[in-house]
This record gives structure tokens, sequence and C-alpha cells, in this order.
């Protein structure tokens, strides 16, 4: 049926308004101009950073301080209008995803939805001044400093550094290597220092000015040179069975060779126990460079205490606490002819501890020991023991610590009294003598003037090769609540006299020290600094021509070691120094050439 | 009427707790010596031929202007400049540059036997800051490390 031209009209009508609707209601399509507004680095997308960076946008030119890092795959985050493209070099990029290198400048070019307009930011990534300028290395490299054969590094330890330098080296023209942060400058007394370059006198500590590139921050780095009169080394360990505290090691006079007495540990951890083997004693020597046993078990169980010593005539002793025993009283044994065996009876009617051992000529043998909270005393002199106190000479207070040492003919016995055990002087202390026929004091209940009391740790005795005995104890006479070392020597004039000053070392519980001298006369103390984590050992010398105590020479231990690490300290007759030290159950030994 | 006595007993205790003095608050600037050990007294044997390091520390908010210490040396009649000692660190004010809270002052001792009969001492003193709103040695009545006193002995 055809349409009428009214009805075609009032459709025609509607179709146009419908279209026209239709136009209106499209939505008019925006073109953004191009337009970035913000630029960053960020640290979480950028492993090279650790806080974010923000860039400054200044029309085009976009600009950040970026510190000193590898800057060729940073990944940068932006803000650009709706629908804007950017590219770098023709490559699309995604913000916080798409990484660049910034080693030089970069061009972002943001384009407009349609492709018909971009801007072009230039981005330009500079130093920013070092928040923490630093000496990150220290060394005299050998092709600047004649005065050294090889070059040596220095130990940077917070804003000290340490060079550790041969003893006559002239250390008045030396030229340093060093490195810091980009953008630093290095003086010293305002000059302005080239590394492999400038030349310093190092006669005395020098103090290097690290300052960032704006002048915000500084950082004075003081070097100061230690003289050395040799070398420490790491040495052989020795862990095949467990060692427990308190292992000695001592010179054999007669071959000079080291030998080592310790006592076998029982485990504490998943190695198999042994109930024949654990506990008992162990002796061993070190041959070109091995240790080399020479006898495995081969005494009673001991207890807490044990010692060792070797004669003149070169036959090693041992006296222990003899745990197979009631009360554990001191056995005494002597290794001849290849096997180990009772030296007399055992020494004690009641329980002992803190033995300590002398071997004097004639394989005569003097024991000290703490019996009843007395002193208590043996003789060996070749066929039976004598035994007694000391009550006549020290009144015999009741004992804190025991230690001895000695030479062919001598045996020297050092102890600190208890607390206010006599005559009111807090923990005095004694160095007695005996001969081969009696004793006598040398010192007796003494307390340094000034001091609160005698350190319980500390302290030790030895003899020097020319007969000399050297003394080290501890106390707070010049330091107030602090305590140092001394070490004091007896001189034949019967007085005594302090060697240097006191050592910087602040002593601290546990800190169980030793002296050897060795035959030069140089008398050396190690220590276990327990200040750093993990602790370590220290040695320092007494340095004839300062007439002070070196800079302490650091030794690394195998783990670190826990409690005391029951250091023994000895020189062979041609210089060579021995320190070995118990480190988590195994024998650690150092070297001094 | 017994616990009330307790209630009173425990009252005291904490009237009289919260009498106390408190700690020390060292929360003002202040500038002060001391040895490597954190002493402010030290000996040297007189025997001894090295150089010695003594500190000056400062404590107080960063800073980004230098701070200036000014100290003294003050020697006892026992002892003789050149002969007993000689102060290697040149003048007698120390410049703290942003970033940096301790300096050295360096005294080289010499080998020189001794009168001890006479005042053997070497002292460093604090004499001045700049800005002068430092507390020389430690805040309160002792002034803790205003000085440091070494003295020099025959060991």
């Amino acid at each position: 049926m055809p349409m009428s031209t009214k009805r075609f009209s009032f459709v025609a009508a509607v179709l146009v308004g419908a279209a026209a609707l239709s136009v209106s209601c499209q939505k008019k399509e925006i073109i953004n101009a191009p337009s970035l507004t913000a630029f960053s680095f960020k640290a979480a997308d950028n492993a090279v950073l650790s806080e974010d960076y923000v860039a400054t946008v200044s029309g085009t030119s976009i600009s950040v301080a970026l510190p000193d890092v590898d800057k060729t795959a940073l990944v940068a985050t932006y803000t650009v209008a709706e629908g804007n493209v950017v590219k770098v070099n023709g490559t699309v990029q995604t913000s916080g995803k798409t990484a660049n290198d910034f080693s030089s400048e970069v061009t972002y070019v943001v384009t407009d939805a349609k492709g018909e307009n971009s801007v072009s930011y230039k981005v330009n990534v500079t130093l920013a001044p070092d928040k923490h300028p630093s000496l990150l290395s220290f060394s005299f490299d050998v092709e600047n400093n004649t005065a050294f054969a090889k070059t040596i590094e220095g130990e940077i330890s917070g804003t000290d550094i340490a060079v550790a330098v041969p003893q006559l080296a002239d250390v008045t023209a030396l030229t340093a290597s060093f490195t810091t942060g980009a953008g630093n400058k290095v003086t010293v007394n305002g000059v302005e220092q080239v590394s492999g370059e400038t030349v310093n006198d190092f006669s005395a500590p020098v103090d290097y000015v690290v300052t960032n590139l704006d002048g915000s921050v500084n950082a004075i780095y003081s070097v100061t040179l230690n003289r050395q009169k040799g070398e420490w080394t790491a040495g052989t360990t020795y862990d095949a069975v467990q060692v427990h505290a308190g292992a000695r090691i001592l010179i054999n006079p007669v071959d000079d060779t080291p030998y080592v007495a310790f006592k076998r540990h029982e485990p504490n951890d998943d190695t198999p126990k042994d109930a024949e083997k654990d506990e008992t004693m162990y002796a061993m020597k070190y041959v070109n460079g091995a240790w080399e046993m020479m006898g495995e078990a081969f005494s009673d169980k001991v207890g807490s205490d044990y010692d060792f010593a070797i004669s003149p005539d070169g036959t090693p002793f041992i006296a222990f606490k003899n745990a197979s025993v009631s009360p554990s009283v001191t056995t005494v044994m002597k290794y001849a002819e290849g096997s180990w065996s009772k030296v007399g009876g055992n020494l004690g009617t009641a329980a002992t501890s803190k033995i300590h051992l002398q071997a004097l000529e004639g394989n005569k043998v003097v024991v000290c020991q703490i019996m009843s909270n007395k002193t208590f005393v043996g003789y060996w002199d070749g066929s039976s023991w004598t035994t007694g106190g000391m009550d006549a000479l020290t009144g015999n207070p009741r004992p804190y610590e025991i230690r001895m040492a000695g030479d062919a003919t001598n045996a020297y016995m050092f102890s600190i009294n208890r607390a206010k055990a006599l005559d009111g002087v807090n923990y005095g202390h004694n160095v007695m003598k005996f001969n081969g026929t009696e004793w006598s004091g040398l010192r007796q209940n003494y307390l340094r003037e000034g001091a609160t009391q005698t350190s319980i740790y500390g302290y030790d005795i030895t003899v020097a090769p020319d007969g000399t005995v050297y003394l080290i104890t501890g106390d707070n006479a010049e330091d107030n609540e602090k305590y140092h070392h001394r070490v004091e020597k007896y001189n034949a004039d019967g007085t005594w006299s302090q060697v240097g000053g006191t050592i910087d070392y602040v002593i601290s519980s546990r800190c169980l020290s030793k002296i050897a001298v060795a035959p030069d006369g140089t008398p050396f103390v190690a220590y276990p600094n327990e200040y750093v984590d993990p602790k370590t050992i220290e040695v320092v010398y007494f340095d004839a021509e300062t007439k002070q105590w070196s800079a302490p020479v650091t030794l690394q231990g195998k783990k670190g070691f826990t409690g005391d690490p029951n250091l023994s300290f000895v020189f062979d007759s041609k210089g060579k120094g021995y320190l070995t030290w118990v480190d988590g159950n195994t024998l650690v030994m150092y070297n001094f050439e | 009427m017994k616990l009330n006595y307790i209630i009173m007993a425990i009252a005291s205790v904490l009237v009289a707790g919260c009498a106390k003095n408190p700690l020390p608050l060292f929360d003002e600037p202040f500038v002060y010596l001391e040895t490597s050990t954190g002493s402010d007294v030290a000996v040297v044997g007189a025997d001894v031929k090295a150089t010695s390091t003594y500190y000056v520390r400062i404590s107080c908010p960063a800073f980004t202007d230098p701070i200036e210490v000014s100290y003294d040396i003050i020697c006892g009649e026992g002892l003789t400049d050149g002969v007993d000692y000689t102060v290697l660190t040149a003048g007698r004010v120390i410049s703290f540059l942003p970033g940096i809270w301790k300096m050295p002052v360096r005294i080289q001792w010499k080998e020189h036997a001794i009168d001890e009969s006479k005042d053997n001492t070497l002292t460093i003193a604090l004499t001045g800051t700049q800005p002068d709103t430092f507390t020389l040695g430690y805040p309160g009545p002792a002034a803790k490390g205003s000085k440091l006193v070494i003295t020099k002995k025959n060991l």
C-alpha cells in the first residue's frame, strides 16, 4: 500500500530528527596537546637507587641529580597528558617500565594522540653531592713509593686508616693512592690531593679531609702508619679432634720445636662421643708445617684445669686435675722414651684447681695450685714430692688466680688475692720466686697507688730469654674507671720498672692476655678484642725506639671465639713467634716472623 | 588500719621515686676533649718518642657553617716546649667543617727525663667557640672534658 504524502513527511521528519539527535549525542574527540609535567626515578623501579629522586621540569628541560650510580639502565616515571604518546629514539615508552641509558642527555618526544603535534623534552642527569663523602680505599703503591718493596694496603676502620709498614722504612715522603666517591675533593691541610701523585710526610698521622661536591658534608680520615717488626701469618690449625680450652704451646729448648698439649673436648654437637678418649690429654708437636701426635688419650680423665711444661733438657710434663679420682687432686705426668708416665703420686688432699706447672733443669717440677682456698705448692726433686702452702711468706690469703713461668733454675708464681683477703688490700697481687730450695717474694699483696683493685683479667707472667721476669697486670690507676694493661719487668737491683705506658685497649671481661718476649728482648702482648664482632685477637709490641706500645695487629680466627679463647704465646730461639688459641674447639695458630 | 599503713608506705615510696633527680639531659651544644679511650687524663712516659693524638669533639645538631673551637696549651713548670714536647697541630683554633664531629690535636712527645718534684703536666684547655653557643665541657658543674691533663712521668 503506497505511503501517503503526509505520512512520508512525518517519517522523514522523524528520521531527520533522529539523525540530528544521533549526531549531537556522538562524543566529540578531544586531542590533548603533548605535555610532560612530572619526571622521577623511583627506588622501587631502580635497584641502583636507595631512594626516590624527583626531577625539576622547567619548560622542556628536565634535570635530576643522582648519586654516583650506574645510569645506563634507569627506569623513569613520568606524567603526560592523556592520550600522549612518549618515545625515546623512536621507541615507545611506558612510565615506570622502560629503561634508558641516562649517561648522556636523553630526549623524550611526547606526541599528541593524532600524531600531529609533538614536544621534545631534554632529560639531563647530573651528579648529586655525596651524602657520605668517604675514602673508599687507601694504599701506598709500590710503583709510587721506593720506600716499600710491595704495595701496602691501608686498613680502613671508621674514619681511621692504619697502614702497617716495615719498621725501618723512610716515611717522610710517601705518595698515597686512594679512591673516593665521584665529585668529592680530598685535601690535606687545605692542599688538594691527587691520588698517586701528591707526596706527604707520614712520620706523624696525616688527616685527609673529604669534601662532597657542594661542600655540605665533610669527613676527616686520619692515616697512621704502624711500624711492624715482622709479619703475622696464619699457621696450621688442628681440628682432628675437638680441642678443649686451655691448650698450651711451648718451645722445646732442645730441638726448638713447638709442642702443644691439650685436653680432648667431649663433643657438644653431633660429633660421636668417645668414652675412652674424651676428656683426656693429648700432645703433639709442629714439624714441617704439620701437627705430629706424640700421645693420645694417655691420661686419666681431666677435670677443669691442666697445664703443660717442658724442662730445659726437653722433657715434656703435664699437670691436670684428675677427674678419675676422688677427691679430684692433681696428677703430673712426663713424656720419656716415647710414652707418658706418672710422676710420683697425686698431689693434694682435697680437690684442686688453677693448676700451673713449671719444669726446671734436672727434670724437677714445681706445681702451684689452689686447694681448700689456699695456694698449695708441690716440688718434685726428681725422686719425691714436697708439698705445702705459703703461709709464712704471704699469709696465704685465698687466691683468685695463679699463673706460672720460669727459666732453667727458677720458677715464678704470679697470684691475685681474692677481694680484700689480706690486710684490706683489694685484689692485691703477688710474685713469688722458687729457686729450687726456697720461696721468696718479689712482690706481695701489691696494689698500684691510685688503683681500685688489680684487674681480675688481663694478667700474665713470663721469663725472657735473658732471665728477666716480665709481668702484665691491669689497673685503673690512670684512667678513672677503665682498666688498662700495664707491663713491668723485675730488675737485677730488686726493683720493678714499667715498660712503656699503659696499653690503650680497655680490659674487658674474659680478657685473659698473654705476654711473650722475643729473643731480642722485645715484649709482645696478645689479648682478645671483645669490642668487635666477630671477636679478634690483637697483638702489640713494645717499640724500643718510641718507648711506646705499638698499634695493634689484628688476627682473625676461624669463626670468632666465644668466651675465653685461651691464648698461648711463645717465641723460639730464632725469634719466630707462635700464638695459639681455641676457636670453636679448633686450635688456631698464627706465626710471627 | 594495717592496710592503710601499707598504702601510705607505698605512696611514700612512689612520691620519693618521683622526687628523684632526673638524669642530666644533654640537649645543649657542647664541646669537649678526650683521649682515644674517652678519658680526660693521660700519662706519658718521660722516655717516649712518639706522637699522641687527643681529640676535640662537638655535640650539636647538624650544622651548615663551620664551627670554630679555640683552645690553649698550658705547660707545667717541669716541662719545656721543644724539649719535652711539641704541639704538631698548627694554631690554637680548630675548624669543624659540616659533617665532622671530631678533630685531632697532636702532640709529639720527646725523650727527656723530668724532675718529679715539679709540675709535669701539659693541659689542653678549651677557651671558646664560634658561634659562642657551645658549652665548654660536658654540661654540668664538673665541666668534664673542658680540659685534658697529660702528665709526663719517669716510668
